[in-house]
C-alpha cells in the first residue's frame, strides 16, 4: 500500500475546466484530514481541537465514547480505542449519541396543563410553585406517602442519590421505584439471596477467557453488540450454548442452540443440575468449602429426570445429556443471562438455578467463569446501589435501624427523616394509584405509559392521579403527554456524573454540549425543588455531582460496593473506569495490590470463595416450577414473546427515534414474527396487516413470516408503543419484576373494517 | 391554572439560584478540565484492531480492492452504517452502507443472516456507463469506482442504472454521492470507516483478481434474489462457512415499495413525446391527406408546427427541473459514447434545433422557390427523424437500466404510442382551430380528416391500455418476481392512481373518439363546430392527463431486484 500523504480528496491533478471538474468545493467537502489525537483521518468539516472520553448513555455495557470537541462543544465522536470495555467499537446507538440530543421535540421550558386541558409553556418559578404546592396539598390531604416517584436506570448515580435523598428525606415520600424494576430486579434479588449482596461477579474479560459460554434468555448480538465483540475475541474457540425459544442472531452465531419451550428454563436448569449430580460432574470441594444448602438442592432436583424435563421443555432427552457434558467438559464455564430470565414470573428462582449450576461446578471466582447477569440500562447498576428506593443508600436496608443511623450520620441528616420501610415496588405503586393510596406521581427519565405491562389498564390508572409530573429530555414521550406538569431535563452529554456498568465498572459522563432552551440537568432540577420545597438547607452541600460523588464514596464505605479508593472523576478516567469494590485499602499504603494496573483494569468477585453472607457461604435457592398463568388456549392459541427488535432501537425509542440514522436502521412499523406454518393456517401472507389480540387489548402489525419463531409462538418487538396493550400484568413474587414475555394471543388477517 | 402572577411568591434567593443554574447549564466546561490526550499527528490509535483487515500491498496488475464480508461474523448490529456515516460526515438522510437480512431454513433449523452492503466497486460499473457527464472514474490502480462530485450535474441516472441502489442523491447539494471505499484512508494505510466500525471484524478489504470476479459472475449467484452479478461484475465477496439454506430470502422479499416518481421526468417524457408525435403526424398528414393541403397548409401548418415545437421546448424545460445542477447540463454531451442519457440529450438538442429552424422556415412568408421547398421538406423530415431518435434514446435510457419492468418491447411500445396518442389530437385540434377562417366546414374537415384521426386515436388508445394492462398478468405468478411486485403495487398501494389512469385513458382514448365518430348520425346538419372543438379539446386534455398518470406509474412501479432489505420497512 502506498503511504503517500495526499492533503485532500484530489482525484485528478488536472485543473478544473469548463468541461471537467474534479477538484471543486464539493470534492473538498469530502476531504479527510490527518487526524490529531490519534483519531486517524477525520472529515475536514469536523476537525476537533480536543477530545474527551465519556461513557455511553444507552446500555449497561458501558462503552467509552471519544467525543471530538471544538471550543468545548461536541462535534463528532468515535468509540474509545483504549477502554477496557469496548476496544474501539460501539453499536449504532453509541455512534448516534450526539444526534439524539438535537431533536426538535426536546423540552425547552416547563409545560403546565391549563384549565382547558392544554399544555402551555411556563417559567421555572411557576413550575416549581406548582410542583411544590400541588404535591404538598396532596400530602396534606392524603398523607406524606400519597406522593410517589418513578425513576430510571439512566440517570447518573449522583442524580439518583439526590433524587432518592430529596424525595424520601426532604419531601417525606416513602414510595419510589425505578424502571430498573422492569429489567434488573430479578437479578438483584437472586444475587442478594444467593451471595448475600447484589453483586454481579464478573468482568468482561471472562467472555474472552471462557471455554464454554452459556447464554440464557439473551440475544447478546442485538442487545449488547459490544459484549458480543468480546465473545468473538475469545481465543479458546469456546462452545457457545444459546438457550432461547427463538433462533436469534445469537443462536445462529453460537455453537449449540437449545430451542426450549418458553418459560421452561427453570425445569431445564434443574434437569441439568440433576444430570451433573447423577454423573458426579461436580466440584465437591467447592461445594463443601463455600456453599450452604446443596443437599436439599440435590433432593429437590432429583425428580427432574431427563424424561420429565424433556417433556416440560420440548427438548429431546439426549440433548440434555449433551448440554450437561459440555458444561462438564469446560474448564472455565461462564453462564450469562438477560431479560429472558429476568422478565419472568419465576425469574428469581431461574436466575438462582443458573447461580446454582455455577456454584456446584465451581465455575465462579475464576477467569472465564461466573453466574453473570447482563444488565440493561447504562446505570441500572448505579440505581441498585444508590437510588434509595427499595434499598437504603449504598445497598443498605431501610428496616435496619443501624443502617438508617449510618446513612444519617454520613449525610448529616436527622435519622427520623429516614423511613423505616422500603418503598413499594413499581407495580405496587401503580396498584397504589388504583387503590387511591397514591394521588401524586413524579416520573423522572422513564416512559411508563409506553413500557409498563398491560398498557390499557396502566393508562386508565395514570389518569386517576391528581397530579402527574414528568421530568424528561423530550416533551413528547407517551407519559409526558399525559402529565399535568412537564419539566425539561438535560440529557447525557449535557451534564456530569458517573454510571456503573454491568461488570461494576464506574465511568464518568461529561458535559460536552448544552441542552436547548431552559432545560436543566436533573441535578439542577433537584436543587431547585429542594429550595422551593423548603428543604434547601438539608442539601446545602449537594451543589455539584462531584460533591455528591464524595457522599456516595462515604455511603459505600465498608459495604461490598466500597468505592472509597476512587479519588475523583479524574482517577476514573485515568484507569479506564474502575470496578467496585475499590476501597481505600486497595489504593493506598501497604495494601496496594501487587499488580495494581491489571487489578484496576479487570476485577472479578469471589476469587477467595468468600461470599457476603455472614458465614461467607453462598446459598442454594430453589423452588418447584410454576404454571404459566396464561398459557395458550383454543381461543388465544399463540404464546406472545416480546423483546428487543434491533440494535438501533433502545427501549421505548424516546431517544433512538430522534436520530435519522437510527430510524433508518430499524423497522419503521411494528411487525409480528410468526412461523410460516402458523401463518398458513391463519391465512396470513407475508408483509400483510394482521390483528394481534389478547384478552386485554389488540393491535395491528405487519406480518413477518419466519421459521426463527417456533410454531405456536409469535414475537413482537417491545420498542413500539402498542406492544404492551397485549401483555399480562403478572410478576415474579420475590423481585416484583413484570413477566413481559408470556401471554396468550390470537392472530388474524386485518380486515378493512378493523379500527386498530 | 392558578392566576398567580409570576414571581410574587418566589423567594429572591431561589430566583438567584435558578439564574445561576440556567447560566451554568449553558456554559461548557473549559477544555483544559478534560484530560487532554497527547497530540500525535497522523497516527491512528485504532489501527491495532484493523491491521489485518486491509491489504498490506497495493493491487497488482489485474487486481483491485474489494470488500469482503464474513456473513458468519456479522451479527446485524449495523454499526458499520453509523461508522460510515460519522467518519465521512454524511448528511442526515445519506447512507452509503446498508444492512439487510436473509431468512430461511426450516422450523427445525431456521436461519437468519445479516448482509452488510455498500458500493461493490464493480469491474464493469453501470453507473459509469450511464453517466452522461463522465463523473464516474474507475481507478486503474485500485479498482475503486470514484464519483467526481464537482463534475456531477445531478441527473440521477446512475441511481437508476446501479442495480444495487448505491448512489445517493442529495437535494441540498444537487448531486449524487457514493462510497469511495474511504480511498483517502486506504492511501495512508487506514481502514475504511465501515471496517473500523464493525465490532466483529466482519468487513475487510481484500485484493481480488478481476478475472476471478468475472468467473464468479458466470458460475454463482451473488446473493439470493439480488441483481444478476453478470451485469456489472460486483467485486464484493460474501463468504460463509455455512451455506445459506436454499430457501433463504431477503426479509423484504414480500414487501413492495414504490420507487421515486421523478415528476420532472414524467412531464419531460410526455411533453417531448407529444411534440415528436405532433411533428410525425404533421409529416404524415401533409404527405397523405393531399386533397386540401394547398388550401389550408399556409394557415394551419405554421400553427401546427409552432405548437409542436413549443411542446417540445416545454418538455426540455421540464427536464431541467430534474437536474440538481442544471448550470452544468452542457457537460452531458461528454458521455455520448456510453450513455443513452447523453445520447438523448444530443438527439433532443438536434430535434430542438431542427424543429426550430423548420418552424421558422415554414412560418416565414418567404420565396415559393422549389429549392426552398425541398430544403423545408428536408428540415421537416430532419425534425421528425431527430425527434423519433430522441424518443428512441428515451426508451433506451430505461431499457439500459435492465429493470425487468422496463423491457424494450413494452417501453418502446408505450413511448411510441404516447407520441401518437397525443400527437394526433394535437393535429386535429390545430386543424379545427386553423381552418375556422378558411371557410372549410367542420363537417368536411371531419369527414375527410377528423374521422380517420379519431379512428387512429381509438386504435392507439385502446392498444396502449391493453399493453399497460398486460403488466397485471404477472399477478398470477407464484414467484414474487419484480414484475409481480410491480403488479401488486399497481393493484394495491397504487390502486387509486391506476384507476385514474384507466379512467382518463378510457374517456380520452375510447369514449370521446367514439362519441365524435358517432356524432354525424346524430346531427342532421353535420358537425357543430363548437361541439367538435370542445370535445377535441377535452379529449386532448384528458389524454394528456392520462399519459401523465401512465408515466408516473411507469416510474413508481418500476420494481427492480435489489440487495436484501429489512422487514417491516
Amino acid at each position: 500500500m502506498s503511504h503517500t500523504q495526499p492533503s485532500d480528496n484530489r482525484l485528478s491533478q488536472k485543473p478544473d475546466t469548463f468541461w471537467k471538474a474534479a477538484n471543486g468545493p464539493l470534492t473538498q467537502q469530502r476531504a479527510l484530514h490527518p487526524g490529531k489525537f490519534g483519531l486517524g483521518r477525520t472529515p475536514a468539516a469536523r476537525e476537533p481541537d480536543a477530545t474527551t472520553k465519556v461513557v455511553c448513555g444507552f446500555c449497561a455495557t458501558g462503552c467509552s465514547l471519544n467525543i471530538h470537541l471544538r471550543n468545548g462543544e461536541a462535534i463528532n465522536l468515535t468509540p474509545t480505542v483504549d477502554y477496557p470495555v469496548n476496544r474501539g467499537a460501539a453499536c449504532p446507538k453509541g455512534w448516534e449519541s450526539l444526534s439524539v440530543l438535537r431533536a426538535s421535540d426536546r423540552g425547552t421550558t416547563p409545560l403546565l396543563r391549563n384549565d382547558r386541558g392544554k399544555r402551555q409553556s411556563v417559567e421555572w418559578p411557576q413550575a416549581m410553585r406548582e410542583f411544590c404546592d400541588r404535591f404538598q396539598q396532596i400530602q396534606a390531604r392524603h398523607g406524606n406517602d400519597s406522593v410517589a416517584f418513578l425513576s430510571t436506570g439512566q440517570l447518573p448515580s449522583e442524580e439518583m442519590a439526590f433524587l432518592g435523598a430529596l424525595s424520601k428525606f426532604g419531601m417525606g415520600l416513602t414510595h419510589g421505584d425505578g424502571n430498573t424494576r422492569q429489567c434488573m430486579a430479578t437479578s438483584v434479588v437472586a444475587y442478594k439471596q444467593s451471595f448475600g449482596f447484589d453483586a454481579p461477579p464478573y468482568t468482561y474479560q471472562d467472555l474472552e477467557d471462557s471455554d464454554v459460554i452459556v447464554l440464557i434468555g439473551s440475544n447478546l448480538c442485538i442487545t449488547h453488540p459490544i459484549m458480543w465483540q468480546r465473545v468473538l475475541k475469545n481465543p479458546h474457540q469456546p462452545e457457545i450454548l444459546v438457550i432461547d425459544p427463538r433462533r436469534t442472531e445469537t443462536a445462529m452465531a453460537g455453537t449449540q442452540h437449545i430451542p426450549l419451550r418458553p418459560k421452561s428454563d427453570l425445569a431445564l436448569l434443574y434437569g441439568l443440575a440433576n444430570i451433573l449430580i447423577q454423573q458426579e460432574w461436580l466440584d465437591r470441594d467447592y461445594i463443601e468449602a463455600h456453599t450452604e444448602g446443596f443437599d436439599a438442592f440435590r433432593d429437590h432436583v432429583a425428580e427432574f429426570t431427563p424424561a420429565r424435563v424433556s417433556q416440560l421443555t420440548g427438548l429431546p432427552a439426549d440433548s440434555l445429556g449433551s448440554i450437561a457434558r459440555t458444561i462438564q467438559a469446560g474448564e472455565r464455564v461462564s453462564f450469562w443471562w438477560t431479560m429472558g430470565v429476568n422478565q419472568s414470573y419465576e425469574g428469581v428462582r431461574t436466575a438462582q438455578a443458573i447461580i446454582n449450576l455455577a456454584l456446584m461446578t465451581g465455575n465462579i471466582g475464576r477467569p472465564g467463569t461466573g453466574a453473570n447477569s447482563i444488565t440493561g440500562q447504562c446505570n441500572a447498576m448505579g440505581s441498585r446501589l444508590f437510588s434509595n428506593t427499595t434499598n437504603l443508600l449504598g445497598g443498605r436496608d431501610f428496616r435496619s435501624s443501624e443502617d438508617r443511623q449510618a446513612v444519617a450520620d454520613i449525610l448529616g441528616f436527622d435519622v427520623t427523616r429516614i423511613p423505616d420501610q422500603p418503598s413499594w415496588s413499581y407495580d405496587q405503586i401503580i396498584e397504589g394509584i388504583l387503590r387511591e393510596k397514591i394521588k401524586g406521581l413524579w416520573v423522572i427519565c422513564t416512559n411508563t405509559a409506553h413500557s409498563w405491562i398491560n398498557q390499557n389498564t396502566c393508562h386508565e390508572i395514570l389518569d386517576r392521579l391528581d397530579f402527574l409530573v414528568v421530568q424528561d429530555m423530550y416533551s413528547t414521550t407517551e407519559t409526558a403527554q399525559r402529565a399535568d406538569l412537564y419539566l425539561p431535563a438535560a440529557g447525557w452529554g449535557e451534564k456530569e456524573g458517573t454510571f456503573i456498568n454491568s461488570e461494576r465498572r464506574i465511568g464518568a459522563i461529561k458535559k460536552v454540549t448544552c441542552p436547548p432552551g431552559q432545560a436543566l440537568s436533573d441535578f439542577a432540577i433537584f436543587r431547585l425543588i429542594a429550595e422551593h420545597w423548603g428543604c434547601g438547607t438539608l442539601f446545602a452541600d449537594w451543589q455539584h455531582p462531584a460533591a455528591v460523588f464524595e457522599k456516595l464514596k462515604q455511603l459505600s464505605r465498608g459495604q461490598p460496593c466500597d468505592i472509597t479508593g476512587i479519588r475523583d472523576y479524574a482517577m476514573l478516567e485515568a484507569h479506564g473506569g474502575i470496578q467496585w469494590p475499590c476501597s481505600e485499602h486497595q489504593t493506598t499504603g501497604n495494601h496496594r495490590h501487587e499488580n495494581a494496573q491489571t487489578h484496576f483494569t479487570q476485577r472479578r468477585l469471589f476469587e477467595d470463595g468468600n461470599f457476603y453472607h455472614p458465614d461467607g457461604r453462598a446459598r442454594f435457592h430453589f423452588e418447584a416450577p410454576r404454571q404459566m398463568p396464561e398459557p395458550p388456549t383454543p381461543r388465544y392459541p399463540y404464546l406472545l414473546l416480546t423483546g428487543r427488535g434491533s440494535a438501533a432501537q433502545w427501549h421505548t425509542q424516546t431517544r433512538t427515534s430522534k436520530s435519522t440514522v437510527l430510524r433508518q436502521l430499524a423497522p419503521q412499523r411494528i411487525y409480528l414474527e410468526i412461523n410460516p406454518l402458523d401463518a398458513r393456517r391463519e391465512g396470513i401472507r407475508p408483509d400483510q396487516d394482521v390483528i394481534v389480540e389478547s384478552q386485554r387489548g389488540r393491535l395491528r402489525a405487519r406480518s413477518v413470516l419466519t421459521p426463527t419463531v417456533q410454531p405456536g409462538q409469535v414475537f413482537l418487538p417491545m420498542h413500539f408503543s402498542v406492544t404492551n396493550k397485549l401483555t399480562l400484568a403478572h410478576f415474579d413474587p420475590y423481585s416484583r419484576q413484570p413477566s413481559y414475555k408470556n401471554c396468550a394471543v390470537r392472530v388474524r388477517k386485518a380486515e378493512p373494517a378493523d379500527d386498530v | 391554572m392558578t392566576g398567580v402572577t409570576a414571581n410574587t411568591r418566589t423567594d429572591p434567593l431561589t430566583l438567584d439560584l435558578l439564574e445561576a443554574l440556567l447560566e451554568e447549564q449553558q456554559t461548557l466546561p473549559a477544555v483544559d478540565r478534560f484530560v487532554q490526550q497527547q497530540v500525535h499527528d497522523g497516527r491512528h490509535d485504532a489501527a491495532q484492531y484493523y491491521r489485518d483487515l486491509i491489504p498490506a500491498a497495493a493491487p497488482a496488475a489485474g487486481q483491485q480492492y474489494a470488500f469482503e464480508v464474513n456473513l458468519d461474523a456479522c451479527s446485524g448490529c449495523k454499526a458499520c452504517v453509523t461508522a460510515c456515516h460519522s467518519l465521512n460526515d454524511l448528511e442526515e438522510e445519506e447512507h452509503w452502507r446498508h444492512v439487510g437480512q436473509l431468512t430461511g431454513g426450516t422450523t427445525h433449523l431456521p436461519s437468519i443472516r445479516h448482509v452488510t452492503t455498500a458500493c461493490h466497486h464493480c469491474v464493469d460499473p453501470a453507473c459509469l456507463d450511464g453517466c452522461p457527464v463522465e463523473a464516474y472514474v474507475k481507478d486503474h490502480h485500485t479498482g475503486i469506482v470514484h464519483h467526481l462530485d464537482d463534475q456531477c450535474i445531478g441527473c440521477q441516472y446512475c441511481v437508476l442504472k446501479c442495480p444495487y441502489d448505491v448512489p445517493v442523491y442529495s437535494k441540498s447539494k444537487g448531486i449524487v454521492r457514493k462510497c469511495d471505499m474511504c480511498h483517502q484512508r486506504l492511501e495512508v494505510g487506514e481502514a475504511p470507516g465501515c471496517v473500523q466500525g464493525c465490532p466483529n471484524q466482519a468487513i475487510r478489504i481484500r485484493l481480488v483478481e478481476q478475472e476471478s470476479i468475472l468467473e464468479a459472475s458466470e458460475t454463482s449467484q451473488f446473493l439470493p434474489a439480488a441483481p444478476d452479478p453478470g451485469y456489472t461484475l460486483p467485486a464484493t465477496r460474501y463468504k460463509s462457512s455455512r451455506p445459506l439454506p436454499p430457501n433463504a430470502l431477503p426479509a423484504d422479499y414480500f414487501s413492495v415499495q414504490r420507487a421515486h416518481a421523478h415528476l420532472p421526468l414524467v412531464f419531460m417524457l410526455v411533453l417531448t413525446q407529444m411534440s415528436v408525435g405532433a411533428f410525425v403526424v404533421e409529416q404524415i398528414v401533409y404527405s397523405y391527406f393531399t386533397w386540401f393541403q394547398e388550401e389550408i397548409a399556409a394557415s394551419v401548418r405554421p400553427l401546427h408546427l409552432t405548437a409542436a415545437a413549443a411542446l417540445g421546448l416545454l418538455g426540455l424545460i421540464a427536464a431541467v427541473f430534474h437536474l440538481g445542477r442544471p448550470l452544468y447540463a452542457y457537460r452531458a454531451l461528454l458521455g455520448w459514447k456510453t450513455s443513452w442519457l447523453s445520447r438523448e440529450i444530443v438527439a433532443f438538442g438536434l430535434f430542438a434545433t431542427a424543429s426550430s429552424i423548420y418552424v421558422c422556415g415554414a412560418c416565414s412568408p418567404l420565396p415559393e422557390l422549389a429549392s426552398w421547398k425541398s430544403a423545408l421538406a428536408f428540415l421537416g423530415f430532419a425534425a421528425s427523424a431527430t425527434g423519433v431518435l430522441g424518443v428512441f434514446c428515451s426508451v433506451m435510457i430505461y431499457v439500459d437500466t435492465r429493470r425487468p419492468c422496463w423491457r424494450f418491447a413494452t417501453t418502446a411500445a408505450r413511448f411510441a404510442l404516447t407520441s401518437l396518442l397525443l400527437g394526433i389530437p394535437v393535429s386535429l385540434l390545430i386543424m379545427l382551430v386553423g381552418t375556422r377562417s378558411d371557410g372549410i366546414t367542420t363537417s368536411l374537415l371531419m369527414s375527410q380528416y377528423g374521422r380517420p384521426l379519431c379512428r387512429a386515436i381509438l386504435f392507439t388508445g385502446v392498444l396502449k391500455l391493453l399493453i399497460e394492462a398486460s403488466a397485471l398478468l404477472h399477478l398470477g405468478r407464484r414467484q414474487h418476481t419484480p414484475q409481480k411486485r410491480a403488479a401488486l403495487l399497481l393493484t394495491g398501494e397504487l390502486g387509486m392512481h391506476m384507476f385514474r389512469r384507466v379512467f382518463f385513458g378510457v374517456i380520452g382514448g375510447l369514449v370521446l373518439p367514439v362519441t365524435l365518430l358517432a356524432e354525424q348520425s346524430l346531427q342532421p346538419h353535420g358537425y357543430h363546430p363548437w361541439f367538435v372543438g370542445t370535445l377535441t379539446t377535452l379529449m386532448l386534455a384528458v389524454l394528456v392527463i392520462g399519459e401523465l398518470h401512465e408515466r408516473y406509474l411507469f416510474f413508481v412501479a418500476s420494481v427492480a431486484p435489489k440487495m436484501p432489505g429489512t422487514p417491516a420497512i
